[in-house]
Order: structure tokens, then sequence, then C-alpha cells
């Protein structure tokens, strides 16, 4: 049975995979996370913006409760939120102005109101999450002085609150009571909780309470919450990117810490009372360790000395861990013709070659030899053997195949150079069918796609490629600063099941340092070798010339890194792996040739082109 | 006598039905676990015709669908095949996921889908002309097979389809009723756990939680297990591996249920 329980203090990050899975089969689109910077993000009421499908969750757990629940407890936390806010419908843009405010504050509230009611009707099991949540929020909120009695029965009602406390609310609640009845029901939809907004925004009219400076009152004093004396001060990130997150701890200063800091935490410093609910504690870390880095030690075959030098270099293995789930559906979408075009090729591939198996007990057709043989020997009184027939098994493929991705940071330039931009030689001004400079401003630019990115798709193709196809393949990267410092990245290793984490590791790959190639194709060649596959195929994909700081004599030592990498593809060659490079950089002819054999390389001008120049070559040369 | 099951969800009866009368061959397709094999059990109860179901897989060849000599004493002998029988004796034959099967089977059965209708067996140099009663029908899922497992254009036109998906919750709680004896309420649950985890298919579960799950989900908590346990043990186990997904699928679960 699956155990609920964590032992480690969950992090948004260590759960936002799956409670993204969750939230799509929710909402039936895919929605993205980000870190709440206060609780108040996470209320209930708290209405995103129309298109926005990032929900707002807290970071992480409450490190004071006990760590053994509080893994269930964070999860169902984030859940109820998630629910929430999918169930949640925006305001319309029905009026104008400050009136507009003033509905959608009431609206938010009604809202709450009307999903609350839908969540205990059809989403029985988050309920009590829900009652939680809600009275964690009813028992932190503070009354702005001026709340009028009805507004303020509306959010005690919205909270579940019941008509009891310092001020009798009963009058105002059974008027709220009226008034939204019809959102309370399991059937109700967003337009109901319309009218009633109207409805209430009338009533509270009628009373003259000032509606609009009120709602702007107690918008005011809800967007000031007491977070800063929290000392945490997050950066709002988007899913997906590169995160950091500043935590400090509420004396001024910080320290920057890379996002994998958040899975190992102490208890919040300083003797303060828990706060019921979530809170945004500091997060302290206590050490660095990442269990998942491995080294391995590798020798480097020095040209000019004409010798090895032994375990010269450190190879730092360490798996890519990404959070983008879209990544695969955008590539699939973005090269639909490619991948309907390799789907037609491998569709044509020759049947599998058969191999005639004799004497088995099941089979097409009968085995005569063996056959003769039993009728004689039941004439003569011996045993006979009952397999009589022969079979015919198909031949799998049995082909391993690593990618190795440079990520150098050269990868970062843009995958089609930038049109040079054109000046113009009049003033805009002094057209009279312009309206100034700023209005005839381009529009935004669409974000550049990098050599990278491109690398990554082609990548990813193959992969999706080679799962249909049935071969066996691993995606790696490699950069790195200097020969203690090589870094190879896993997108996929050979053996690990492709899930959509798969991708998102993929898609994690980004641009890091230099291109020390020979330690990282010794190291890829060293994994191939431990694959049992009869075809291994080792296809390096890069931009330049390998390169490092201390790559040779000197920074511009081209040779070294050549001879290196020749030195490493030439071993990897005689431990029976077939080897072969890919570059899109348009002097790679230079280096290649003196790298590899003419048939072992393939340089690409149009760095677009090589999701399809890399499929056609893994077709032509290994397929079939 | 009742028959198998079945609660039409579109006008599938009517095409099937035609298609029987003017003798052509029908291919369903459609997820797995969405009624395609009841649906045919239906139809053969309906018709009052002879069902023969070959559950078609990797190593299935044509010499097992067409039959093959066997020693008996110190002869040979002939030994038809499930088809050759249903083709002889006018029965229904259904190939269930006929592309999981060797690419030989969709040679064998080209002439018996076309005007022809005829059966060549190589072995007995015979060529069987198909009994007026003889229906082929073949059923596919295009959604998880793997490339080279698609059924071919030239395979694919010979064939009358129907399509087949999973019921809207409504229906599909209904089933769950007609099949499990629970109550309307919990099937509704489950109907809808159903409903949830299909919009992960683009997420690596290949097709959702199937009706055949979520039946058999139903039957477990006719027996007395708690609806989550059995959710756990009927869908949250059988639909992935992945951890995450796992997760994804049981919050799915808890959040129904009270």
């Amino acid at each position: 049975m699956r155990s609920e329980a964590a032992d480690v203090l969950p992090t948004l990050s260590a759960v936002q995979a799956s409670l993204g899975l969750f939230g799509e089969a929710i909402a039936g689109s895919a929605i993205g996370f980000a870190r709440a910077e206060s609780p108040v993000e996470c209320w209930p009421w708290t209405v995103t913006a129309p298109g926005q499908r990032h929900v707002l969750l807290p970071p992480q757990a409450k490190v004071h409760d006990d760590a053994r629940v509080i893994g269930v407890r964070y999860r169902r936390l984030c859940r109820t939120i998630i629910l929430h806010r999918m169930l949640t419908a925006a305001a319309p843009d029905a009026v104008e102005g400050s009136r507009h405010e003033a509905f959608e504050y009431v609206y938010a509230l009604v809202e709450d109101l009307r999903v609350s009611a839908q969540i205990r009707s059809r989403y029985p099991g988050a309920a009590s999450e829900l009652a939680a949540l809600h009275s964690v929020v009813a028992s932190e909120l503070s009354w702005p002085a001026r709340e009028a009695g009805l507004l303020r029965a509306l959010r005690i009602r919205s909270l579940d609150g019941q008509p009891t406390g310092p001020v009798d609310l009963t009058a105002e609640y059974a008027e709220i009571d009226r008034l939204t009845s019809s959102v309370v029901t399991s059937e109700a939809t967003a337009p109901d909780s319309v009218s009633a907004a109207n409805a209430l925004c009338d009533l509270l009219r009628s009373f003259g309470a000032g509606l609009d400076e009120l709602v702007g009152d107690i918008a005011n004093h809800e967007d000031a919450p007491e977070i800063a004396s929290q000392g945490t001060t997050g950066v709002l990130l988007d899913a997906g990117t590169p995160t950091e997150f500043e935590v400090s701890n509420g004396l001024g200063g910080g320290q920057l810490l890379s996002d994998s800091d958040d899975a190992t935490m102490t208890n919040r410093e300083g003797g303060d009372e828990p706060t019921p609910g979530f809170d945004l504690a500091v997060a302290v870390t206590a050490s660095n360790v990442d269990l998942d880095r491995r080294t391995y030690v590798y020798d480097e075959w020095d040209y000019h000395a004409r010798l090895h030098r032994r375990d010269w270099c450190r190879v730092i293995e360490e798996p890519l861990v990404g959070d983008d789930h879209d990544f695969m559906n955008d590539v699939r979408q973005r090269h639909q013709a490619l991948r309907s075009r390799m789907r037609r090729s491998l569709m044509k591939l020759r049947p599998q070659d058969l191999v005639r198996v004799y004497r088995s007990a099941d089979g097409d057709e009968l085995d005569i030899g063996a056959a003769i043989e039993a009728i004689a020997d039941r004439r003569s009184g011996a045993p006979a053997d009952d397999r009589l027939h022969v079979r015919r098994d198909r031949a799998a493929r049995d082909v391993a195949t690593a990618f190795l991705v440079d990520l150098s940071a050269s990868t970062s330039s843009p995958a089609v150079p930038p049109e040079p931009e054109v000046v113009p030689d009049t003033d805009p001004m002094d057209d009279p069918m312009s309206y100034g400079p700023i209005w005839d401003a381009a529009p935004k630019p669409e974000p550049v796609r990098r050599v990278v990115d491109v690398a990554k798709d082609a990548v990813a193709l193959m992969g999706d490629a080679l799962n249909e196809l049935g071969d066996q393949y691993a995606v790696y990267g490699f950069s790195g600063t200097g020969r203690d410092n090589v870094e190879f990245k896993i997108g996929k290793d050979f053996g690990d099941r492709v899930t959509p984490s798969t991708w998102a590791s993929i898609a994690a790959m980004k641009p890091l340092r230099y291109t020390r190639m020979g330690p990282a194709v010794r190291h890829a060649a060293a994994k191939l070798g431990a694959q049992s596959a009869r075809t291994k195929v080792l296809i390096v994909i890069s931009d330049g010339y390998p390169q490092d700081s201390d790559y040779g004599r000197d920074r511009h030592d081209r040779d070294y890194g050549i001879h290196d990498t020749a030195r490493a593809l030439l071993d990897a060659t005689a431990a029976g792996i077939e080897t072969f490079c890919v570059t899109i950089d348009p002097a790679g002819h230079d280096y290649l040739r003196q790298m590899c054999p003419d048939h072992r390389y393939l340089v690409i001008n149009d760095v677009e082109s090589l999701p399809e120049e890399l499929a056609k070559l893994y077709l032509l040369k290994w397929a079939n | 006598m009742d028959g198998p099951f079945y609660l039409p969800l579109a006008d599938e009866i009517t095409v099937f039905e035609a298609a029987v009368a003017a003798r052509l061959p029908v291919l369903l397709k459609g997820p797995t676990g969405c009624g395609k094999t009841r649906f045919v059990e239906h139809m053969a109860w309906r018709m009052q015709r002879d069902l023969t179901t070959v559950a078609c897989h990797e190593d299935l060849t044509a010499t097992d669908l067409v039959g093959r000599y066997l020693l008996r004493d110190d002869k040979t002998e002939w030994m038809d095949g499930p088809l050759t029988r249903a083709v002889r004796t006018g029965a229904i034959c259904y190939l269930d996921e006929i592309v999981e099967a060797r690419k030989d089977t969709t040679v064998i059965i080209h002439s018996l889908t076309d005007h022809r209708r005829l059966l060549p067996i190589d072995k007995t140099a015979e060529v069987l002309k198909a009994n007026d009663d003889f229906l082929l029908v073949i059923s596919y899922n295009p959604g998880y097979q793997s490339v080279l497992k698609d059924l071919k254009p030239s395979t694919r036109q010979r064939f009358v389809s129907i399509e087949f998906d999973y019921p809207p919750v409504d229906t599909e709680a209904e089933i769950i009723v007609a099949e499990t004896g629970i109550d309307a309420e919990i099937a509704v649950r489950l109907a809808r756990c159903g409903e949830k985890t299909r919009r992960l298919r683009d997420r690596g579960l290949e097709d959702g939680v199937s009706t055949r799950l979520l039946v058999y989900a139903g039957h477990l908590i006719a027996q007395g297990i708690p609806a989550r346990r059995a959710c756990e043990a009927a869908m949250v186990q059988s639909l992935s591996d992945d951890a995450d997904m796992q997760h994804a699928v049981a919050d799915i679960v808890d959040v129904i249920f009270a």
C-alpha cells in the first residue's frame, strides 16, 4: 500500500509535480504554481486574474508540526487551495471603474460561498480541509473598524462562521442567507454568483454604507498584512523558471539559496508561538548535501606529451530535475509535420527479421526431423520428445543510443541570428500619420529561441520516436569548468521509464559553462558500455570545438581538446560503440575531420533544421 | 434469458446491424476498457450468432488463426484454427486488439474482408468460401500502440469503423450500477473519478481510468471494501507506477469521496 506519511518536511518543489497533475485533472488544462508571498494570497476569496493559470501556494509546510503528519497535511492544504481556485470563476467585466472594484470585492466573497458549497457536495473529501482553512483564516482576520455589519456577516458566512461572537449578526445572517440562497446549491454556477453579488451591492448601497469607500478601506487593510515581521521576502516565481529564493531571518540581510536548498530545513529560529494554519516561516539551510551527485574520474590524452594523464578529470554526474511539464506537448506541437513524417518513416521499416526456432513445443509448422525421430523413438519403445514444431520468433530490436548534448554557455546564443535593426532616418514626429515614437514602438518580440532550445527539441523528438520504436536511449548534457568539474547532467538515463518528469528533466537542460568534450564522451561511453544491447550508439550534439579553461597549455590551445576528444571517440569505437558527432558550427568541418572519420560526423548550417537532420540521420543509420 | 449488459451510447447498434446485413466487416476503435468486447458479446447474443473471440498478442501468427497440422499417432492431422472454424460455421470472429498480432495475420484477413470473402489455407491447398453468416470484427486502440504496430491504411480501409469512447458521467454511473449493484450516488462519484483522470491522458496516463476499472472498484465496494481503499486497489495502483501520477490520482479519489 502507498504510504501517505512523509519523512521529510515537504516543500512546494517536492509536491508540485503531482499537484500539477491533480490540478490539471480538475481544471482540464495545465496549471502552474507560484509561491505565495503572503498568506493573504492563499485565502479563499483571492480570485486570480482572468487568464492566469498560476495558483499561489504556500512555499512549504509549517516547520513546527509533527513531521510524520505534516506531509499529508501540507498536500491536503495545497490540494484544497487548488480545488477552490479551479472552481472559482473570475468576476465579469460588467461594471466600470470603482463601482466595479466594489462589485468584484463582494462577488469574490459570494463566489467563495458558491465554491465552498460545490466542494462540500461534489468533493466531500476536501470539505474538512476547506473548513480547517476557513477557520484558520477567520481566526487570523483582523477587522477594519468601518466594516458594515452586512459585509462583515457575508465575510464570516463565506468562512462557514456562525452568527455568534462579540457582535450579534443574526439579522444580517438572515439577510445574507436570503440573498445567497441561490448560490449555495450544488447546481449553482458563476452567473448565480453575479446575480447575488449585484443584489448584495444594491442592498449595501441602499443602506448608504458608502460601499465603494468601504471596500477600498477593507482592501487597503488586507493589502498590508503583517508579513514583513515574519522575515520572508520570497521572489515570486513563475513555474519553470530557474528558481532562487531569497530568505532572510528578519534581521536584515539574507542569503541567496538555490531552490534545492529548501529541501533541508531546520525549525524556525526564535521562540515564537506557532500560528495555526500555513505560515511562511523562515527556512534556513542546515546543509547542502546533494545525495544525487556522483563523481567519476577519467584519464585524459595529452596530445603534446603523447601520453595519458592518469585520473586527470573529475566528472560529476547529476540528474536534471525540471518542472516544465508542457515542454513535450509544445515540442510535439512545434514539430507536428516532422513528427508525422518520422512516424511514416518508422512505419515503413521492414518487418523485423524472424528467427526459426527448431524443436519447439508449439509453432507454425512441423519440424520434420524432430517428427521422424519421435516416430522412430516411439516405435523402438524409447520415450519420444514432444517438441515437434518450428517456431518463428521475431528478432527484437537491440539498440541502445546515448545523446550527449553540449551545454556550453555558447548554446545560449539565438538559434536564428537577429535581423540587423534598421534605424529610420526620419523623425516619426514628422509623419502626420504617426502618433509619435511611443505608439510606433515595435510590439514585444517573441522570446528568442536559443541553440540549446533547438537541441532540446531535437533530442526530445528523437526520444519520443525511440519510445515507439522500442530502442533504449539516454539523454545527457555536459559542460563544466576545469578538469575537476566536468558537469554531466542526466535528462534520461538508460533504464529510466519515460514519465512526464522525464520530459521536464530534458526541458531543464540549459547553457552552463565550457565544453570539455573528452571526459564527457568517456563517461557516456562507459554508461553505454554497461548496456547489453547489440548495437550501441553515441551521438554527440555540439555547437563548437572542445574547450575549457585548462584544456591544454593555454585557453587558446584548440588542438589539445580536439585530440583528447578524438582519442575518447576512438576508444569508444574500439569498445564497440558507434559514435557520431553532429555540430551546428559552420566551421565544424575544420576540426571534426580531425576528431572523427568523414562518415562519422555531420555539420548542420541551419540550426533550426537540427531536429529534422538528427531524425534523418537516425532513421538512415540505425532504424533499419 | 438476459444477454450481456450493454448500454448504447449512440447509434452503434444500428450501424452494426446494418453492417451485418450487408456482410461488411467491422472495426471497433476505442480506448481500453470502454466496452468494445462487451458490445460484440451483446450483439452476438442479440443476433443469436456464435462468437469466437481471439485476444491477439505479439506472438500470435497467421498459423494460430488458420490452423496447423498436428501429429496424432503416426499421422499428421489438420486442426482448424479459430478463424477457419468461424469461417466454416458462420460465427462472428472477434480479433481483439488486432494490431498486437504479427503482421502476417493482417494479410490473412484481407481476402476475407472484401467482396470475395475467401480464406486461403496454404497448408491444405484449400480456398475456403466464408459461410453467409460469417462476420469478422476486429478491435483496435489507436491510443497506445507503438507506431510499428499502427493499423495500416490498407487494412483499416476494409472495415466499417465504429468509434467508442468512455461514456459521459451519468451514463457511466448507470453502467456501474447495472454491473455492480452499488448505490447510484457512489457510482456517480466513481464515474467522476474516471472523468477527471482521463484529463491526464496527455500526461503519461495512456487512456485514463477505464470503465472496466471503475466497475472493478464498484465490485470491491459492493463486497464491503471502503470506497477509497477500493479505488486505490482498482484504480490508483492499476493505472500507473509513476509516484507523482499515483499521488495525483489518489488525490482525485480522496477529494471526490467523503
